[in-house]
C-alpha cells in the first residue's frame, strides 16, 4: 500500500491530502496566544476529510488539478520587488508578499480610531478579534489549514463612532510557484463605526500556486463597512477564499467581489444578520476564460426581523471556462418583513463554457418578501449588428458589450481609482 | 464627390430572412445631392431593403447587386460598408446598457474616422465637437452620461440616431422610419438635423410609412413599394397623393 502512493511517504497517522502534506514539514512550533488555536486545527485539519464531487457544495468544482499538486509555504519573504496595485485615495495600507509582511511597503495605523495593523500571536492586544471566530476550523479541511499555519493576521479595528478618513487597502501578492499562503483578515467595527475597505490579491506568478484567504467581517450596531475584494489570481493560481460577516442591529455592509483569471477560484460568502433593521448589498463579477473555473457560494442568513438584502452576481465565461454560482438564502423563524432580492446573470461567450447557477431558498418566516431570478445568455445579436453598423468591427463590438455586461458590477466599485483599473483590465483582457 | 455621381445604385436585389423571400427584385439609383423616399405599405419591404443594405447578418441576398460608388457593397462586413460612408438610422435603436453615449460615439466616430483617414479625436476635443453637433438636434448634454439608448423616450431615441449620422457624416444615410413614435416638436427637431446634414456630396434615402415627414424634408424622388419591388417612382407630389388615396390604387395596379 506505501509503495503505490509513490515518492512521497504518506503520513500514517491521518488522511491529511498529499497536496497539504509539506506544509507541516519542519514547521516550527511557537509558543504564543494563538498556539492552541492552531495546534486545535491542525487537528482538524488531519482529521478532515478532502472535499470532492461527493458533496453538494462541490459537485461542480473539481479540485482533482489541485490535490495532484504539492505545495510548500514559502518561510522567509521572497527579496524580489514586485509592483504593488495602488490605490492613491487610501490612506493606510498593509502588503503581504507570499503570506509575509512587508513593513517597507505597509502603512499601519496603531492606536486612536483606527488600527490597520499586522498581528500575530506573538503581538495580539488582549482586545484583539481571536481568529477563527467566524471561520472556525470545523467548517472543512481549507478553513482548517489556514488557521493551522496561521501566522500574521491583518487586521483592521475601527472603534465605538469613529469613521475611516480614507480607504484601507490590504494587499497580497503571490510570487512564488508551487508555495501556499494562508492570508487571514480580521475586522472589527464597533458600534457607529464606518470604513472602506480594498482586499487585493494579485498573482506575480502564472506557475502553480495556492491560496486561501479568510476574511472575518463584524459589524457592530449601526456600522457601516464596505468591503470590495479584488482576486486576479493568475493563469496557475488556485484560490479558496472565504469571507463571513455579521451585523448589528441597523449595520449596513456593501461587499462587492471581482475575480478575473485563476486556475480555479472559489469564495464562500457568508453573512449573518444578528440584529434587525440591517441592510446588505452583494455585488459579484467572476470572469473566467481557457480552462478556468470560478466558484461563488453565497450563504445569506436573515436571522433578525426587518433586514434587507440585495444581490447581483454576474458571470462571464469563455474558452472552456465554467463558473459555478450558488446563492442560498435562509430566512430564519421570527425574521418578519425580511426584504431579500438575488440576481444572477451569466454570460457564455463560447460553446464550450459553461455555467451553474442555483438559487437556494430557505425560509421559515411567513411575512417576507424573496426575489430571485438567474439568467444565462449569450451576447445580444441585434446590439452587435447596432455597433458593427457604426464602424466597429465584430472583435471590438463583443468586447464592448462584454465589457457593458461587467459594467453593471464594476460601477459599484467604491473607490474612483480601483474602478478605472478594473475597467480598464477586464476590457483589454475580454477575448475576441 | 461632386453632386449627379451615382453613390448607391441597386440592381434585382432580391432577399430572404428565415427563408422567406421579402426583396423581389428590387432596383434603386442613388446620387449625390439627392433625397429619395420610400414609402410603401406595412410588409411591403422597406424595412428589409434598409437592414440588407447594412448587412445585417439574419437577411440572405439570393440575386441582384448593389454597387456603392461602384464597390460590391454586398461584399463587405457591417463595419466596413459603415467606414465607406454608409449610415443606417435604425427604426428601433438599440439599447446597450453598460456603456455611455459619449464612448460610444468617440468609438464609432474614431473608427469612421481612422477608416477613412481622418483625424481621431481625444475625448476632451471630442467632447467639444459632440456638444456642438448635440446643440443643432436641441438634445441635452446630459445625453452623454447616459447609457446608450438605455431608457430613452422614442423621440430621444431618434434623435440620437440623427446626431450620430451628424457625426459620421455619411456619403448615403438611410433613415429607416426616422419619424415614427415622434410628436410635432421631435419630428421638426429631427427634420432640421437631416435637412442641415443634406448636401451635395451625399445622398438620403428617407424610408417612411407617412408623407408627414417629407413636409420638413423634401424629397426629390418618391418611390413606392409593394411585395418587395419598387412599382412606382414620382416627384415629392407622389407622396401627397399617397397620403390622399392610399396605397390600393397602386398596389392594386401592380397586381393587374
Amino acid at each position: 500500500m506505501t509503495g503505490s502512493l509513490g515518492r512521497r511517504r504518506p503520513n500514517m497517522d491521518t488522511h491529511l491530502p498529499g497536496f497539504a502534506q509539506p506544509l507541516f514539514r519542519g514547521l516550527p512550533v511557537i509558543d504564543d496566544a494563538w498556539a492552541g488555536v492552531r495546534e486545535t486545527a491542525r487537528k482538524q485539519a488531519f482529521a478532515a476529510r478532502e472535499p470532492g464531487p461527493r458533496e453538494e457544495s462541490w459537485r461542480f468544482t473539481d479540485l482533482g488539478a489541485l490535490y495532484r499538486g504539492e505545495f510548500d509555504a514559502i518561510l522567509v519573504p521572497p527579496a524580489a520587488v514586485l509592483e504593488v496595485p495602488e490605490l492613491p485615495e487610501a490612506g493606510h495600507r498593509l502588503v503581504f508578499v507570499d503570506g509575509h509582511l512587508i513593513p517597507g511597503l505597509s502603512r499601519p495605523a496603531e492606536g486612536g480610531g483606527l488600527e490597520v495593523r499586522p498581528v500575530s500571536g506573538a503581538d495580539a492586544h488582549p482586545g484583539d478579534p481571536i481568529p477563527g471566530t467566524l471561520v472556525p476550523a470545523s467548517r472543512d479541511l481549507f478553513a482548517a489549514l489556514n488557521l493551522a499555519r496561521l501566522a500574521t493576521a491583518a487586521l483592521v479595528h475601527v472603534r465605538r463612532g469613529c469613521a475611516a478618513p480614507a480607504p484601507v487597502h490590504l494587499v497580497f501578492l503571490y510570487s512564488t510557484a508551487a508555495h501556499a499562503t494562508f492570508p487571514r483578515v480580521m475586522v472589527r467595527l464597533e458600534p457607529g463605526a464606518s470604513c472602506s475597505i480594498v482586499e487585493e490579491h494579485h498573482a506575480r506568478t502564472g506557475q502553480a500556486h495556492l491560496c486561501v484567504p479568510v476574511t472575518e467581517l463584524e459589524l457592530g450596531n449601526g456600522a457601516q463597512l464596505t468591503y470590495t475584494r479584488v482576486l486576479r489570481q493568475g493563469a496557475g493560481g488556485f484560490s479558496l477564499g472565504y469571507c463571513e460577516a455579521v451585523l448589528g442591529r441597523e449595520a449596513q455592509l456593501d461587499v462587492c467581489t471581482v475575480s478575473a483569471d485563476g486556475r480555479l477560484t472559489r469564495l464562500d460568502l457568508g453573512v449573518r444578520f444578528a440584529g434587525p433593521g440591517a441592510r446588505v448589498g452583494l455585488d459579484g463579477l467572476a470572469k473566467v476564460d481557457g480552462n478556468q473555473v470560478a466558484d461563488t457560494h453565497s450563504r445569506l442568513i436573515h436571522g433578525a426581523p426587518n433586514c434587507r438584502s440585495r444581490q447581483l452576481h454576474k458571470c462571464v465565461a469563455a474558452g472552456a471556462g465554467r463558473v459555478v454560482f450558488n446563492g442560498a438564502i435562509r430566512v430564519e423563524h421570527g425574521a418578519q418583513q425580511t426584504d431579500a432580492a438575488q440576481q444572477s446573470r451569466s454570460l457564455l461567450l463560447s460553446p464550450r463554457a459553461r455555467v451553474d447557477a442555483k438559487p437556494q431558498l430557505e425560509i421559515f418566516a411567513d411575512d417576507v418578501k424573496c426575489a430571485h431570478g438567474a439568467t444565462v445568455g449569450q451576447l445580444d445579436d441585434e446590439q452587435l449588428f447596432y455597433l458593427r453598423a457604426r464602424g466597429l468591427a465584430a472583435p471590438l463590438a463583443r468586447e464592448l458589450l462584454t465589457y457593458a455586461f461587467a459594467a453593471e458590477v464594476l460601477r459599484r466599485v467604491p473607490v474612483a481609482s480601483l474602478r478605472r483599473r478594473l475597467e480598464r483590465e477586464l476590457l483589454a483582457h475580454t477575448p475576441g | 464627390m461632386s453632386a449627379g455621381e451615382v453613390l448607391l445604385e441597386v440592381r434585382g436585389l432580391h432577399a430572404s430572412v428565415a427563408g422567406v423571400e421579402i426583396l423581389k427584385g428590387l432596383d434603386l439609383r442613388l446620387c449625390a445631392g439627392e433625397v429619395h423616399a420610400i414609402m410603401g405599405p406595412n410588409g411591403s419591404g422597406k424595412s428589409t431593403l434598409s437592414k440588407v443594405l447594412a448587412g445585417h447578418p439574419s437577411y440572405t441576398v439570393s440575386a441582384g447587386e448593389v454597387a456603392f460608388r461602384g464597390i460590391d457593397l454586398l461584399a463587405l462586413e457591417p463595419e466596413e460598408r459603415a467606414r465607406q460612408g454608409l449610415f443606417l438610422g435604425f427604426q428601433y435603436p438599440v439599447e446597450i446598457p453598460g456603456v455611455s453615449n459619449a464612448s460610444f460615439l468617440r468609438l464609432a466616430y474614431n473608427t469612421v474616422q481612422a477608416g477613412r483617414g481622418g483625424e481621431e479625436l481625444d475625448p476632451l476635443e471630442f467632447d467639444d465637437f459632440v456638444r456642438g453637433r448635440m446643440q443643432l438636434l436641441e438634445m441635452d448634454p446630459g445625453f452623454l452620461d447616459r447609457d446608450v439608448n438605455e431608457g430613452f423616450s422614442g423621440g430621444e431615441k431618434k434623435r440620437n440616431e440623427i446626431l450620430q449620422m451628424a457625426l459620421l457624416d455619411p456619403l448615403v444615410a438611410i433613415l429607416d422610419e426616422a419619424d415614427s413614435g415622434l410628436d410635432i416638436d421631435a419630428l421638426r427637431i429631427v427634420s432640421k438635423g437631416i435637412s442641415a446634414l443634406r448636401a451635395q456630396h451625399n445622398a438620403v434615402l428617407l424610408v417612411t410609412h407617412y408623407q408627414r415627414l417629407l413636409d420638413h424634408v423634401v424629397p426629390d424622388f418618391v418611390h413606392v413599394m409593394s411585395e418587395g419591388r419598387i412599382i412606382r417612382t414620382g416627384p415629392r407630389e407622389l407622396a401627397l397623393e399617397l397620403e390622399s388615396r392610399g396605397y390600393d390604387w397602386l398596389t392594386g395596379a401592380a397586381a393587374a
